[in-house]
């Protein structure tokens, strides 16, 4: 009987050290060339928890910026309201979307101009003291689907 | 009995594991926000039947000259206001804009579709930062701006509203809240159609063609 209880729970701990050491990935992240001379880009990206808790997202920073900053467009009448967001929650086993006229991060005070090609070094930082760093290319958008898609490139 | 009741045991355990995994497996399904996005609402259109008249308009286009009801005859053109500063739904529209008029046939409809970008932060937005935002989008899409009074009764016209939000901390930078529709203007200056966003370019080209078909495509009208 004690063998049996003991091996159901050394199951479920190891489902756990599993499970967290698979915390979050990031696919698809690009940024938004801008026209000459803007001061605000914006990125974009699929976060991906496969694991059994969920994640927040706390902080987003980037060499390359002043400040970086989660907003999320909401519509309302037609009207387009950008409204900060201080934190991003990734629930257990499932993909935030971070996508054109939805949730996204927003670039302010580019240090220098980005144009297609050139690359953007963020460092993301989670509730549980994790951090992740990843480069995401700066891309036209050409339209064409881009919109509200996931992206798995 | 001993190991029968330990196989009961077993058993239950088992059972309780399977409807935990089970239970798990379809929560994951409905939170999963990729899914949500799925039934994000097409886009959608606003007549006006009949169209509207917009008159005594005066604004200023990206090359300095004035931009009045006169610069609407003859051409159909469809109106977006925003901000240059503006980092996600501006660009957003603009291609989607970009993606309409592209697709036009050349020599026929693209010959008198224009595309204007209202701005409604003239405090930021100079005719010259105005001209590289729009035509970094397309090299004949037009921008305009005035004076904050002559904005005003310009986007009241439209029944277009915005306001300045300052960003918290931010010192003196602010957001610009605006509305978020694609206007269309017939050849004869009248807003003939409102189109709420979520924009998609191709219902939205449809849409445009089937007006021009109905109300006539305007050439022969006075063109400038």
């Amino acid at each position: 009987m004690k063998k049996i209880i003991i091996f159901f729970i050394s199951i479920f701990m190891l489902q756990q050290a599993l499970s967290a050491a698979s915390s979050l990935e990031i696919t698809g992240a690009w940024v938004r060339e801008a026209p000459p001379g803007m001061k605000m880009l914006a990125a974009y990206m699929v976060l991906k928890n496969s694991s059994d808790k969920d994640i927040t997202l706390k902080e987003v920073a980037s060499p390359q910026f002043d400040s970086v900053e989660m907003h999320r467009t909401e519509i309302e009448d037609g009207r387009s309201r950008m409204v900060k967001q201080d934190s991003i929650l990734v629930k257990a086993g499932s993909s935030f979307l971070l996508s054109p006229g939805g949730y996204h991060l927003m670039l302010m005070g580019p240090k220098a101009e980005l144009k297609e090609g050139d690359s953007v070094e963020f460092r993301l930082s989670f509730s549980d003291g994790g951090e992740l760093s990843l480069a995401a290319p700066v891309k036209k958008d050409t339209g064409g689907g881009m919109h509200h898609m996931e992206h798995s490139h | 009995m001993k190991a029968l009741r330990e196989n009961r045991i077993y058993f239950t355990l088992l059972f309780f594991a399977l409807v935990a995994a089970i239970s798990l497996w379809s929560w994951r399904g409905i939170n999963n926000p990729s899914k949500a996005e799925a039934s994000v609402p097409r886009s959608s259109t606003r007549l006006f039947e009949p169209p509207i008249p917009l008159n005594a308009l005066s604004l200023t286009d990206h090359n300095g000259r004035e931009f009045n009801a006169v610069r609407f005859m003859g051409n159909w053109t469809f109106i977006f206001f925003g901000y240059t500063n503006c980092p996600d739904v501006c660009p957003v529209a603009l291609v989607d804009l970009n993606a309409v008029y592209s697709g036009l046939e050349k020599g026929y409809e693209l010959g008198n579709t224009k595309v204007v970008f209202v701005s409604v932060d003239p405090q930021r937005d100079s005719l010259g930062h105005l001209a590289e935002y729009v035509t970094y989008f397309n090299k004949n899409f037009l921008g305009i701006t005035g004076t904050p009074g002559q904005i005003e009764e310009f986007a009241g016209k439209f029944g277009a509203a915005y306001k300045k939000v300052y960003n918290e901390g931010k010192g003196e930078d602010y957001l610009v809240d605006h509305t978020a529709s694609i206007m269309l203007v017939d050849h004869l200056g009248r807003l003939i159609a409102v189109f709420p966003p979520p924009h998609d370019a191709n219902f939205i080209k449809a849409e445009f063609i089937k007006l021009r078909d109905k109300y006539g495509d305007g050439y022969g009208c006075l063109v400038n």
